[in-house]
Parts: structure tokens; sequence; C-alpha cells
């Protein structure tokens, strides 16, 4: 009501074209008549427009919520954790990419599509490459995401238990993006809080060192507001075992390369022992059920602890689905897809790897398949002649075990393993070996993993000693054993290119592996042979994205880009 | 908030009827009353022109000349003097002096100086303007056979920009005025439907032979009285209404076929055999029953010189029909005027189902009440429906093998000699080709069965009242609503290459409604004062307000399993997302304009408006556009007035401010989504995901336009020739950029003011009537504009802003435009083609295999080893012996140096001739074509005729590369062409009845003609036509690929008046 004031100088404020309290400017023309009393009906009649205008010209949207009144109770708060656990299972992501086709370089495994002369995956791309972007890009959404929820979770009206494993969850998905981050380009920008305004955005990159303190600390904090395993039942969602798992598998990180912060091999120990010692998990005696059980939606969190979760096969209006059995499949093109999963075979053998099996080895045959599929209509079977290696494909996720029909041609509702019992055994006997030398206990937990690959698990299994690791090795022997039971035990599930970059191995096994391919392979593969000698130092690292670059003037590139 | 309006009018009314009234004052009547009657004339042909009308000047007393051109008044003082305006003749005022009977000749106006220019809010004598304001000669332009204005428009106006996607019947029609101002957000310019202001209107809407005037307001003095909007400049188009005299019944129909221009040339079944002959080994070709040469049944290769060609254009294509049918009664009289039409136009496309109908049904009545005051309203309505396969889109919207013309043209021309069995043309898909890997299927079966169909509804009321206050001042109110229900409605059965089995979908299909409201009022005061002899004023003030509602529901489904059922059983299959939106927007301003002229001589215009936009919050919401213009009439300077051919000079100088709010509605609002995208599954049960989808921009303001214009008119020859030339630099600052963020923010973009353009460039208009007879009469007309575009300032210090064509997912991470800081927008990024590698650049080994020499450039991902003589070579700018993307450079320009028109009319007696050359000169075509038409590494794909040109051992002098001698996927200028064009755009040939034959038939006139639309072409680009841009932005102007072919059309029509 303070705009109704003398009318005088309503007169001259409008003469002189200001701006009223309701920020517009009076009409030009009323000034240019004589009376006052017309000024002053004219004067009126703007007010009145002006009082209407402020909120004539208020539309509130109609179409979308808005955070400022979200997260109010549990059903909200779990909805904008969804949204966070949702990045894992992206095709960008777990969904297909990050292991099908951006870890798939390494000495145990090469990506066999040669329609593209570019890409990581071939060692020849630049910081505008596209998968270099979208990891940088999906873990920060994951981070806003996560920073959104943890910002505005307090004032939610629920149960608090509740809302400590809302709040684990959440703070363990940030930690592992950023965990994520921190080993694919070294120092990142460290954002704990969400964004709040569209101007200001340039963040300097934090130390490597700070992103992993501040990823311990997280997770060490989601360790104790989490549910445990057998209390969730299935994989998909993060359990106490998860967080041990993935803090092991972290602290195994700063121990090499590139912090070598060796302390941490204890802390490795420590919560690879807690998963150990919390008596929920137990290898599955076979091998091959295990994997069948991802293509089939069946769950086994005694043995995998945390997989992502895909639904569906995007016949359906979700979009849930992923590209594990497609792409990473056996190689199979039935014109009746529908009904006979359409495979790639991208995902192919190397010969060292092959080689790293003994025959009696039941995960040879089985991770990297003996054939392909040859028939159009059904899963007949054709099998490689004994000399060609590189030419077989990864078989662990088979799509004749896919249940969800009609199929997909390109998309499959298989899970994917982010974390695995047998991995757990294999970080303890490798942080007990650099701790304590080639130990009984060391020795027993790859034993475990051994006489289950071997089948020893399995009833009726006679002569469990033949799967166990030559005895009175060294504690560098050891180590050369642990670093060839993980290809063995978990090749093709992503994990083999940062194993050998924090073993600071990558670059000359990827110079043998070169050498590999020009020794055992046929000229048709001279490309994964170029592909593995383009590896060079500067590859322990992605560039940072040449977009987030552009944008964000605070930010420096990786060495060597 | 209508009501606070009317309040505020009423009240502003109110106060100004207390005042006293002025009686006008009345003319002493010396001599007594006479009845007088009169006869108008042509001036040239002594022909009688009926429908003049005749006005007693001062009075609203009149009358209209009937067939004969004959007139009588009766009560007439005898000094009064008569004021006759006829439109295309110059109005003439002749006193009385006692006479009871007159003659009059009215002389046919050439470029009249007196004839009114629709502006904004009013309209103003064209002596009189300040600002730059282009009109489009709208009986020229009624010649040209199309379904929509703006298809005829490029060329007819200097300053206006016309870019056409391609030549599908209803595909849209870019329109740009001065160059674009704002890089990611819409430049097309605000357009003034009677007196509605649409910021995105389909111009298909409107029947070209409803339209009256078009004008285009230019400089920021015209178009700043629309402020908020009017940065890319306003289109103000004005329907026929009814018009005082007897009513008048008027048909105009006619019918015509379509041709393509300009099919590709294709390779014929020989070159294809020799290309496949290449491409694979003879065991293949074996297999597939090619060549035979097994004993006895020798079949080689050589053997397809005369083989049958399967003509795939020849059966796509068709001489299509197109018919225009308007039928209207228009009159009235001196109270009253009405005006009913009705309009059927169909036009099937050249490519068969596919083609554009309308129907529209309009009514005008404009009633004078009193003395005081003139109410009048218009009512219409009408519906479109464009169907067809859209052949410049990809079916699945990534891969360039799922558009229409990639079968259309790749297609296998010939089938194995001898196989009588052969069902290719048949069946769905080629036998010989893998259909998951390759998406090539039967163009005849997709452009028969899919189903893509448009159908829209529009409906417009308008409603004015007009009350003169006092003699100089009047009060304007007007309301409109229009409604626009779009439905789009898509359905693939299972003999499309989407719904067959062959693909994962299954029969499918989905119905998307869209439905627009929007409502205006408009209440604006007229001042209208001659001071005294030399002071002439005229001011106006007003206030409007404006409301849009938007919102679009959509369901789809896949799997159908009753595909007998169509559309209707969308219910029985599988859902796919839901699409559902809403959306609104208001808009308040203010608006107040003075012009002032001094001695007829000093013209001086000024206008501000506010603008308040619900768009934006708080102190963003208003904004204040200003503009002022000075106009010098050197003509009625008395050093000019000796200059005896001189009939016009004024010299115009303008400058002003004018803005843009075009982002989305809530670009101020933080989102949080949930997306069918963001879910999880827990435990193998779906779980709904709730994510931030947008960042707040809070602080959005307008973008603001500053622009300059300076410009002159002259006339020669009682303005046989005129010229009006205007030099304009405007800068866009403050840009309404959907910027990027940086990927750390979570969030891939937001609305920001960032980033600074300028446009400058120069208009000439000439017009000139070089012949001028009782019998031949020949006029020209030429416009042609130039234009730069300047990139000044970017996103968070960005260098360059690329961007992609998405057109096919191995190129789409490519990108193929770039901004660069003071550089114009939309130039072409690429590699140079430096040619082919040929023997010369190889060291040849003892085996016979070719090496390449050391340091011969190889593209990034390429082994030395893997290039071969014949291979396409890029040009290492930076010398490090890789090509790659440090050597990508300027490789072309997207925008037109100039563009123009030139057109000729000619009357010979009852014939006249109009035509129209239209051009486009500088600018290039991306043929993205030629990247899968000359590249030969698919087997039996054919190719373009010009592939038979590539290099061959035997066939080295060349730049096309060798049969798959292409590595990777890379834009080049290889495939860089330069689009200029010249186009005899419309020939139009007519022939008048004379009158006398038609008096005794009650006939009032009657024209036949004969029209011809896009009828020759001069150009060097290779692709089908050059007038095309598919995907068109202001960042990605010229590219070319699947485009619908341009037809030809001709047809024979009559114009008849009752």
């Amino acid at each position: 009501m303070k705009r109704i004031i003398l009318d005088k100088n309503i007169k001259s404020a409008s003469s002189n074209g200001e701006r009223t309290a309701e920020g517009f400017a009076a009409p030009v023309y009323h000034g240019s008549f004589g009376s006052n009393r017309r000024d002053f009906i004219g004067v009126m009649a703007t007010l009145m427009i002006g009082i209407g205008c402020k909120k004539f010209l208020t539309t509130k949207p109609t179409d979308f919520v808005s955070p400022v009144n979200y997260f109010k109770n549990a059903s909200e708060v779990n909805s904008a954790l969804n949204g966070v656990y949702n990045v894992v299972g992206l095709e960008a992501m777990w969904g297909s990419q990050i292991p099908i086709r951006q870890n798939i370089g390494t000495d145990e495994s090469f990506l066999s599509y040669t329609k593209w002369p570019t890409g990581p995956f071939f060692y020849n791309f630049d910081p505008s490459d596209p998968y270099v972007l979208n990891t940088w890009r999906n873990c920060y959404i994951g981070i806003e995401r996560a920073n959104l929820l943890l910002a505005n979770l307090e004032g939610a009206d629920m149960d608090s238990s509740e809302k400590g494993a809302v709040r684990g969850q959440a703070l363990f998905l940030r930690a592992f993006y950023y965990y994520t981050l921190v080993q694919y380009y070294g120092d990142v920008p460290l954002k704990l809080t969400p964004t709040s305004s569209v101007n200001n955005v340039s963040i300097a990159s934090t130390p490597a060192k700070d992103v992993y303190d501040q990823i311990l600390s997280d997770m060490e904090e989601a360790e104790g507001l989490v549910q445990t395993a057998s209390e969730i039942g299935y994989g998909g969602r993060i359990s106490k075992s998860t967080v041990r798992g993935i803090l092991a598998r972290v602290c195994l990180t700063m121990a090499g390369n590139p912090l070598k912060d060796t302390a941490k091999f204890q802390d490795a120990l420590e919560w690879s022992s807690k998963v150990i010692d919390s008596g929920e998990h137990l290898l599955n005696p076979d091998y091959t059920q295990f994997y069948i059980n991802f293509c089939q939606d069946l769950y086994d969190v005694k043995d995998s602890i945390w997989e992502v979760e895909l639904y569906g096969n995007n016949n359906d209006a979700n979009r849930q689905a992923g590209r594990h059995g497609n792409e990473n499949g056996i190689s199979h093109k039935p014109s009746d897809f529908a009904n006979i999963g359409y495979a790639y075979g991208f995902n192919s053998t190397t010969w060292k790897l092959y080689h790293l099996f003994d025959d009696i080895d039941l995960r040879r045959d089985w991770s990297i398949a003996p054939f392909s599929y040859s028939d159009k209509t059904s899963y007949k079977k054709k099998d490689y002649s004994d000399s060609s290696i590189v030419q077989r494909s990864c078989g662990k996720f088979r799509r004749e075990y896919e249940l969800d029909k009609p199929m997909n041609k390109n998309y499959t509702p298989i899970n994917f393993p982010m974390l695995r019992y047998s991995d757990v055994l294999l970080m303890f006997a490798e942080a007990e070996n650099e701790i304590n030398g080639p130990s009984q206990q060391a020795y027993d937990k790859i034993n475990m993993v051994r006489e289950r690959g071997y089948g020893k698990l399995l009833t009726g299994a006679t002569n469990p000693e033949e799967a166990h690791l030559r005895t009175g090795l060294s504690k560098d022997d050891f180590r050369k054993a642990i670093q060839d039971e993980r290809a063995r035990e978990l090749c093709f599930e992503g994990l083999r290119k940062h194993d050998l970059i924090r073993w600071g191995i990558f670059v000359d096994a990827m110079k043998q592996t070169a050498e590999d391919f020009g020794a055992h392979a046929p000229a048709s593969y001279a490309y994964a042979m170029t592909a593995a000698e383009n590896v060079s130092a500067k590859h322990v690292l992605y560039p940072k994205p040449a977009l987030e670059l552009s944008l964000n003037k605070a930010l420096k590139q990786n060495p060597g880009w | 908030m209508l009501v606070c309006t009317l309040l505020a009018a009423a009240m502003m009314a109110h106060g100004a009827s207390i005042l006293p009234m002025i009686k006008p004052d009345r003319l002493l009547q010396q001599i007594p009353p006479l009845h007088i009657k009169g006869k108008v004339i042509d001036a040239s042909t002594r022909e009688p022109l009926p429908g003049v009308s005749v006005v007693i000047q001062g009075t609203s007393q009149g009358s209209v000349t009937n067939e004969n051109g004959v007139f009588e008044l009766s009560d007439v003082p005898g000094d009064a003097v008569l004021v006759f305006t006829f439109v295309g003749y110059a109005k003439q005022i002749e006193p009385l002096k006692g006479r009871s009977n007159i003659m009059i000749a009215l002389k046919p106006s050439v470029n009249q100086l007196n004839e009114a220019v629709v502006v904004g809010y009013g309209t103003v004598v064209k002596k009189d303007l300040t600002g730059s304001v282009g009109q489009v000669d709208m009986a020229d332009m009624d010649k040209a056979p199309v379904a929509s204005f703006d298809e005829a428009l490029a060329g007819r106006v200097a300053g206006v920009q016309v870019s056409s996607t391609d030549g599908q019947p209803g595909a849209a029609v870019n329109i740009v005025i001065r160059g674009n101002n704002s890089l990611t957000q819409d430049n097309s310019p605000l357009y003034v439907i009677d007196g509605f202001p649409v910021e995105d209107p389909d111009n298909s809407e409107l029947d070209p032979d409803n339209i009256e005037t078009i004008s285009v307001l230019k400089d920021a003095s015209a178009t700043a009285i629309y402020g908020a909007r009017a940065a890319n400049g306003v289109i103000i188009i004005t329907t026929k209404r009814g018009k005082e005299g007897p009513p008048r019944i008027s048909y105009n129909g006619y019918y015509g076929i379509q041709q393509v221009i300009h099919e590709m040339p294709l390779m014929d079944p020989y070159e294809f055999m020799k290309l496949q002959n290449e491409i694979t080994t003879p065991n293949v070709l074996q297999e597939d029953g090619y060549i035979d040469t097994t004993a006895g049944h020798v079949k080689t290769i050589d053997d397809y010189k005369n083989a049958q060609n399967i003509d795939w254009q020849g059966k796509l294509f068709r001489t299509a029909p197109m018919q225009n049918h308007s039928l209207s009664i228009r009159g009235g009289s001196q109270n009253t005027r009405y005006s009913v039409s009705g309009q059927l136009f169909d036009q099937k496309g050249v490519l068969i189902n596919s083609g554009f109908r309308r129907a529209q049904a309009k009514m005008s009545l404009d009633q004078t009440v009193n003395d005081k005051l003139r109410v009048g309203g218009d009512v219409s309505y009408t519906s479109t429906l464009t169907y067809g396969t859209t052949p410049s889109s990809a079916e699945n919207g990534t891969s360039s093998m799922t558009n229409l013309m990639y079968s259309v043209w790749g297609y296998r021309p010939v089938v194995p000699l001898g196989d009588t069995s052969s069902s290719l043309q048949d069946d769905l898909l080629d036998d010989f080709v893998n259909p998951t890997t390759d998406y090539r299927f039967n163009p005849i079966k997709t452009a028969e069965n899919q189903l893509r169909k448009h159908i829209n509804h529009y409906i417009r009321i308008n409603g004015y009242a007009d009350y003169q206050i006092l003699k100089d001042l009047t009060l304007r109110i007007t309301g409109g609503f229009s409604r626009t229900l779009k439905r789009y409605d898509s359905f693939n059965n299972s003999d499309t290459w989407s719904g067959s089995k062959y693909n994962i979908y299954g029969v499918n299909g989905s119905i998307t409604y869209y439905e627009t409201q929007q409502w205006l009022n408009e209440n604006t005061l007229t001042y209208n004062k001659q001071i005294n002899k030399y002071n002439k004023i005229k001011i106006l003030g007003g206030a409007t307000f404006q409301g849009n509602k938007y919102n679009y529901y959509g369901a789809s489904a896949n799997h159908l399993p009753n595909e007998s059922l169509g559309l209707s059983g969308l219910d029985e299959g599988t859902p796919q997302p839901v699409k559902a939106l809403t959306e609104a927007w208001t808009l308040a301003s203010f608006l107040g304009r003075i012009n002032y002229t001094y001695k007829d001589k000093y013209l001086l215009t000024a206008s501000l408006r506010a603008d308040g936009s619900s768009k934006f919050q708080l102190d963003n919401k208003w904004s204040y556009f200003p503009s002022a213009a000075f106009a010098w009439r050197l003509i009625n300077e008395p050093f000019l007035k000796n200059i005896k051919p001189l009939s016009d000079a004024k010299l115009r100088v303008s400058w002003g401010l004018t803005g843009n709010n075009r982002v989305s509605d809530y670009a101020t609002y933080a989102q949080l989504g949930f997306p069918m995208t963001a879910y999880y599954s827990f435990d193998d049960a779906l779980a709904q995901g709730a994510i931030p989808e947008g960042l707040a921009s809070e602080d959005l303001k307008w973008e603001s336009t500053s622009q300059t214009d300076v410009g002159l008119d002259v006339g020669f020859f009682n303005e046989r020739i005129t010229l009006t030339a205007d030099y304009y630099k405007k800068t866009t600052s403050r840009l309404l950029l959907n910027a990027k963020l940086p990927p750390t923010t979570g969030y891939s973009s937001a609305y920001k003011n960032i980033g600074k353009v300028s446009n400058e460039g120069l208009e000439l208009s000439l017009h000139t009537v070089n012949v001028q007879t009782k019998k031949f009469t020949w006029s020209t007309g030429f416009t042609i504009s130039f234009n730069k575009s300047k990139v000044l300032e970017l996103t968070q210090n960005q260098e360059s802003l690329e961007s992609f064509m998405s057109w096919d997912q191995w190129y789409n991470n490519t990108s193929l435009y770039i901004a660069k800081l003071d550089q114009p927008m939309g130039q072409v990024y690429g590699y140079i083609y430096d040619g082919l590698y040929q023997y010369d650049d190889f060291n040849k080994q003892s085996d016979g295999s070719y090496v390449l020499k050391p340091g011969e450039p190889v593209q990034s991902g390429q082994k030395a080893s893997q290039v071969q003589p014949g291979d396409a070579k890029y040009r290492d700018l930076n010398g490090d012996g890789i090509v790659n993307d440090y050597d990508r450079t300027v490789i072309g320009r997207g925008f037109p140096i100039h563009q123009g028109g030139f057109t000729n009319d000619f009357r010979y007696g009852n014939f006249d001739l109009n035509l129209f050359f239209q051009w486009s000169y500088g600018n290039d075509i991306i043929n993205a074509n030629r990247l899968v038409f000359e590249m030969g590494n698919k087997l039996y794909l054919n190719q373009f005729k010009s592939f038979e040109k590539r290099w061959e051992p035997d066939h080295t002098n060349t730049d096309i590369p060798r049969a798959g001698g292409q590595f990777g996927y890379v834009y080049s200028s290889r495939v860089v062409e330069d689009g200029s064009y010249l186009r005899l755009k419309t020939v139009s040939l007519g022939y008048k009845l004379p009158t006398r034959l038609l008096k005794r038939t009650g006939i009032y006139s009657c024209r036949f003609y004969l029209s011809a639309q896009n009828l020759i072409t001069w150009t060097g680009y290779t692709g089908s036509d050059p007038e095309v841009s598919i995907h068109y932005s202001a960042l990605t102007p010229g590219f070319d690929y699947s485009a619908y072919p341009r037809p030809r059309t001709m047809v024979v029509g009559v114009k008849l008046s009752l």
C-alpha cells in the first residue's frame, strides 16, 4: 500500500518514466493531456493495472516438482535415492560400457570390433572422446543427485534408522562415484554440496589423495548406517558387506600406484576380514551357476555381494535394461532375435588369458567360450579349432539362459557383478601377502577360490588339492600368483585395467600383449596389436574431458594429454 | 486482470467525456445542395472503373461507382470536395466548384507515396515512414502456385532470408530477418496476424489468397513497439475483409501438376555390377547368381550392359496433382462491411502417399454503429492435414540407413540375369542384405505403409471497438482468442521397417495431442492532430495483455497384436513412455509512440514499450524497449526543388532496442523430474527415481538487441524509378543461450544471459517502370541483401562453439559446424580434402604391393600399411604426420553472401506476364548424400552415377576415392559444395477477358492464367536441389541428406469475380 502517495509525487515519478514499486514504466501517453484530474485518473488506472500485474505475471510451473518442496517423507527420500542408484545401471556406466568397452583393453581381453578406429579401447583417443566425457559426466550427475539428497535429508519426516540407511547408501554411492573418477582422472574437483547457481561454476581439482580421504571417511560412515547383506537379501542394494568390500578395494588402490600409501594394506586386510568374518558369505559351489543367476535375476548374496541390477529388455516403457550378454556375449546373429539372443561377441580373450588356465580349470571354457553360435534359429554351437584363441569371446553372460521374452536384439535384463566374495578373498590374500608374506591364511583364501573354480566344491568332487596353488612361493611369486588368479577369476568384469595400474605393470603388460598378438594372432587382428602398442605412460589416466576444460577454467589437463 | 484493464480504459474514456465536447466545424453552406452524377475512368486505358470509392471530404457521406464507372450523389454542397480512392490508383481530390456532372480519370499508381503502410498498431502513409519497413507485393506474390505464402517469400523483400527444409508439402520454411541474433534459440520473427502477435505460427495455416498485406518491420524504429519479442523482426499480416461496394463473389481456382525437378542419376546395372565385382569376390557373385562361369552357362559382368534397370526413383515419384479453390463474397455499405470466404487446397506430394490439404472458412464483419463507434470482428477456422513419410528424418532416430532415400537410391537396380523368380520388388527386404547390420528396406513398401499424419485445427476469433472520444482522439479496444489443436498419428504396420518382424518393436504406433490456447487484449489511444500548417503530431499509447497455455499428451505402444485395427488397437500393445506436459506464460505491456512531422520535411518517431513477462523473476520481469528515428524528406527542401527528375528523396536514421524472451517458460525454476530413464530395480522390481533435471537460472533476463539503421529512399520521374537502400548494424547482447555447463555441475546446460552476436548488412530494393503506354507496360523489381554475422562472445570464455549434425550414428560425434569468436556463425568445420593418394605416394614392393612413402600423412587410427592408392587424403595442417582433430579447419560457409529476387511484370493489352527470379549466392551445402553414395563400401548398395568416375587402377586422374577408399567417418571439403543458385521461381501468364465482352454476362472480371513454380534452376550443386537445409538452425545451416525432392509446379487457373 506504500504506493498510494501524494498525487504530485506520482505525477513526477511517472512523467520521468521511472519504475514504480511494481516495476513497470508508466504509460507515456497520460502525461500529454492537460487536466490534473485526468492525470489522476490515469495514474489510478495505471496503479490498478500494476497491482494486478504482479499476480498476472506469475505463472507457477504445472509440469514438474521443485526440489525446494520435495524430500518431505520416506517415500520422496527413497525416490531421490533411487535416482542416485540409477547412475550405476546406465548403459554408459556399468549397465554396459565401463566393463564392456572402457576397461576391456588389457592383458586379458580386447574389444574385437573394428568399425571404430578411435576410442579408449584402442588407446587412440583425445580429450574430446565421448567415453572420456560420459564417464566423467555421469559420475558427477550421480554426485549431484547424492549431494541434493544429503543436503535435504535432515528435514524429512521418517524413521531415524531408515533415514540413516538412506544417508549411508547416498554417502557410499557418492564415494563410489568419486572413487571411479579418481581412478580414471586423477585429481578431480571435489563437490560435497549441490550446485547452487548457474554462474561461478569453475571448480579446481582437489589432489587425488584428499579425494581418497573423503572417499574413506564417507564410506566408513556409511558402513555404520547401512543394513547387512542378509537383512537386505538381494544384491542390488548397498549392504555393510558391500561397503566393507569396496573399502578393501579402495585401500588396495591407495596402497598401490600412484599414491603408494602402503599403510593401507593393513586397512584392506581389516575390511576384507570383516566381510569374511561376518559369516554371511560363502562361495557358490558351481562357478557356472554363479553367472547363470545373473541371467535369470536370481540372487545369491552370499557370493554376489553387490551387483548392478538391470531390468526388462527395453521392449517395455521402462528403459532399465543393459547390454550384458549382448555386446559381451558369445557371438550369435540369429534372424529370430525375439526368441534367440542376439550377441556381438565384442569382448575377446587375449592369448595370455587363455593360457593362464590349465586344462582342468573349469573356469576357462566357461569364461572364454570355446565356440560361437552358428545357427540363425537356435543355440547350435560351433566349436573353435584349437589354434583359434583370440577369436574366442567372453562366455560368462550367456543369453541362452535369459528368461524374459520376447527378447530385445540389443538389450538384456542380465545383472552384472560389482563385488564378488571371491574378489574379497583374493583381496584378503593380496593384502595378507603384502603385510605378512604368503602365510597359510593367504594360501587358504586363494585356494578357496581355486577349488571352486576347479569344481572341487561340487558334491562328489574328489582331489581338491589338484586345485591348490603351488606351496612355498616367495612373496613376489605369491603376488604374481594373485595377479594371475585375479585374471582367471575376474576376467571380463572390468577390474583388470585398474588392477594393472595400481600394481604399476600396466604399460609393460600391454607391451607384452602387443607382442603376443604379433606372435599368436592372425594378421586380421593387427588392429588389436596396434591398440596395445598405442599404450604409453599417459594412459594410466584418462585426460580431463575437453568439454569440462573449455567451460571450467579452474581445471588443468592431466600430464601427457 | 481483464477487469482491471477494462476498468482503466473505461475510466480514461470517462475522464475524457467529462470535458465539453468539441463539435466539428460545420462548413458554411453558401451554394445550394446539388445532385451530382459522374464517371470514373482509368487515365491510361480510358476504361470505366467500377468500385471506386467517392467520399465528400470531411464527411462520411459517399458512394461507389457501378460497373460502368458511374456514381451518383445527392444533397451535395456545391463547394464540396470529392475524394476518389481505388486500390492500385492514385488518390484524387477534386473540388466540385458547383459542377453537377464530372468526369474523373484516375492514374494508376506506380509506387504510391501516399499508400498506407501497415506498421505496428496502425498505419503510416508511405512518405511519412521513418523506419525500415518492407512490403510484399501481394499482387505479384499471389501468382505463385504455392500452399503457403512463405514458400514464395524468398527474394521478395530485401533483408528477409528464407531457407526451406526441402520440398516436402508442409515442410518448415525458416524465415530470418537481417540475420540470426540468437545462437541456440529460435530466430524466427514475431508474426502479427490481424493484430494478434504469434511467436511461432504455422504459416501453412493461412490461405495465401486471403492475405491482403504483408509488411516486414526490419529496423528497431519499426519493431520496438513490439518490444520484448521483436528482436528478430516482425511480419505483419492482414487478411482480406469486406469493402464498401456491391457484393462481390470471387472465385480463384487452379489445377496443376508437380514433378520432381531433379532425380539423382544412379549407376546403371552394368556399372553397378562392375562395382560389386570390385567390392567382392567372384565366388559371392556366383553364389548369388549374378555371374555364372560354369561350363555352358556363361554369364559375365559384361552381360549386364543391356540388363533391365529397376528404377526405384521412378516407382516412388509421381506426377502429382495440386489444386486450389477459393470462394469469397465480400462487400458492404457505408456502415456495414462483410466478408465470407472459404478455401480448399489439396496438394499431393511428388512422393507417393504424401501430401498436404487445407480447408479454411473465415468471416469478418465491420459495423459503424454511429459517428463515434465502430465495431467489428472476425472468426476463422482452418484445418490442415500433412501426411506421408518424411525422408529427411531417420526412422530410428540414429542411423542414416533408416532415412527413406537411403533405400531409394541404394536398392539393387538389377536382379541376376535370367532370374525370373526374383521378388526383390515385392519383398520387404533385399535377400542379399543382412537386416541386422544394414537397414535397407523396400522404399515403396515404406512409403505405402508408414502412416504419418499431422492433423491440425486452428480457430481464431478477433474483435475490436473503435471509439472516437474526440475528433482527434480514438480509443481502440481489441480482444482475441486462438486455439490450436494438433494431433500427430504414427503407425507402423508389419510392412514397414520398424513394424516388421526384422525389428524389435513389432507393429507399433503413437498418438500425440498438442494444444495451444492464447488470448489477447489490447487497448490503445491514438491522438492525431494537425496542429497548424507546419506541425502534425500523432501519439499512440496503450496497454496490452496476452496469455498462453500449452500442453501435450501422447501415448505410444509396441507389439500391437492386431494390426488390422490400426491405431485404435494401440491399447492392446506393450505401453511405451507416456508424454504429458503443461506450460503457460503471460505478458503485460505498455507502449507509447509519438510521430511528429514538421513542414512535411522533418519526421520524428519515438517509441517506448515496457514488457513484463512471466518467464522471468522479480526485478527481471520488466524491461524497456525505446527507439527513435528521424527522417528528412530532402525532396521538400528548396535546393532539390529544381532537380526535375527527382520525385522523392528521404534520408532515414533510426536506433532502438528490442528484446527476445524465447526461453522455456520455466527456465528460472529448478526442476525435479521422474523420467522413465531414471528408475532403478531392486530385487528385480522397478523403483522410480526422482532426479534434478534443471538448475534454476534465477537471474535470467531479456536478451537485448540494439540496432542502427540508415536508409535512403529516392524516386525519379514521378516515382517511375524508386530505390530504397538500407544499411544496418545490430548487436545482440545478453544472449539467451542454452549454455553448456561444466559437467561437474551435474547438469548439461542452463539458460544464461551470455554471449554476444552482431549482424551487419546492406539491402537494396529497386523498382522501375520501364515502359508504360496505353497498350504495354513493363515494370521490374529487384532486391538484394547482404548480411554478415559475427560471434562476439560465448559461454564462459569459450573460444568456439562446435555443433553436431545428428544424421548418422557414425558421424554424430564429429562436429560439423563451428562458431568462432569474431567469425560468422554457421561455418562448416572439417578436414581439407587433398585429393587422393596416388601411385607416386607409394613405394612399389617386389611382390607388387604398395607401401606408403614415409612422411605421407595418415589418419588418426589408421596404419600406414592400410593406406592404398586411390584412398581419400586429407591435409595434415600441423604437419605432424597424423590427420586428426588438430587438422580440422573452416571448410565452408553456411550462410550466403547475398540473396535476392528479380521480378518482371509485363502487360500487353489484356495479357499479363510475370517472371520472378530468385537467387542465393556464396553459401555452401554439405552434401552428405555423397558420404554414403560415393563410398562403395557396402555390397549391393547402389551408388550415384558420379561414383563411376572413382579411382580405379586404370583411371587415376580423378578426385573420387576408390571403392571403400575412405577411412573412418570424417567430414571434409570433398562433400562441401557451392550452394549458390539462380532460379526462375515463378512464371505466370494471364489473360483478362475484356470488360466489353463481359458486360452482358454479369461477370465483373475474369482472368485465365498459367502459372509455374521452380521452372528453371541454374546451380553448380550436384544434389537434388540447392534450396535445402535439413535440421536447420542458426548454427547448422545448409545440410543435405535424404531430402524430399523439390517439385516443379505448373497450373492452369481462373480468377473470376461476379
